[in-house]
């Protein structure tokens, strides 16, 4: 299993082309025989919520927790769906943030006394 | 990447307020660390998204009137660490009017190699400026 969790800004991607992004998602995740299925998130940042560099942000950001894969395989993939967006939605590449990350690598630095 | 989570109950936050803690994370993470302010990316959870934002931070975000989760770069010492979590503690806890113990943060090292932007993987820490160059305007 595939875990992805988009972050999408409110009223920036119609719900028809989320559609579209997802089964683009679950096909590269398929054709690169990661996993059969993928686990979506979709999260609508309402407006006035999500920022980028302390102003209204235009940035999807898209994270896979997928198996471990080599570095290379990983960069091929992260165009991959760093084309998708830019095709479905219009975007420019700095409006994506993609992440590929390896399953079973949640370190978590707690540092809630400092 | 950095991408911070701000999780607090209190719905009634404005705008500005949203956009000041918004300003000060990116201010006190770009002084901390000399990252680019277009990489800090932040996003606010209201108390009806409680549930999302605790399956985002996975035994990551302790209880508090205020929680921040950052996904930073993998690099960072200990030390740009603690000035991040202490900057970050005491923006926010000033914005909100919150006690500075109200608002509790951690980190999480995500490699830089796992992460593209702007059509490239992203920079290793202190390794910026030819990144920039290539995406500048």
């Amino acid at each position: 299993m595939v875990q992805c969790v988009c972050f999408l800004q409110e009223g920036q991607i119609p719900d028809a082309v989320v559609a579209t992004l997802r089964v683009g998602i679950a096909d590269l995740v398929r054709t690169e025989r990661l996993a059969d299925d993928v686990e979506f998130a979709v999260i609508v940042v309402p407006e006035g919520q999500g920022w980028t560099a302390g102003a209204p942000s235009t940035t999807s950001v898209v994270s896979l927790t997928a198996p471990p894969m080599p570095q290379a395989r990983r960069v091929i993939l992260l165009h991959a769906i760093c084309d998708l967006w830019i095709l479905q939605t219009g975007c420019e590449a700095e409006d994506i943030l993609a992440t590929i990350m390896p399953a079973g690598q949640e370190t978590v630095h707690a540092a809630v006394s400092v | 990447m950095p991408l911070y989570l701000c999780s607090t109950p209190a719905d009634d936050l404005t705008r500005e307020m949203r956009q000041r803690i918004a300003t000060a994370i990116t201010d006190v993470h770009c002084e901390a660390t000399g990252a680019p302010r277009k990489f800090v990316h932040v996003v606010f959870f209201a108390s009806a998204q409680a549930a999302m934002f605790d399956l985002l931070t996975p035994n990551g975000a302790p209880n508090g009137r205020c929680q921040l989760y950052g996904s930073i770069r993998s690099g960072r010492t200990d030390d740009i660490k603690e000035r991040l979590v202490s900057g970050l503690r005491h923006a926010a806890a000033e914005i909100l009017g919150f006690d500075r113990d109200d608002v509790v943060m951690s980190t999480r090292d995500v490699d830089a190699k796992w992460v593209m932007e702007g059509g490239e993987l992203l920079p290793e820490p202190g390794e910026e400026a030819a990144w920039l160059k290539r995406h500048s305007g």
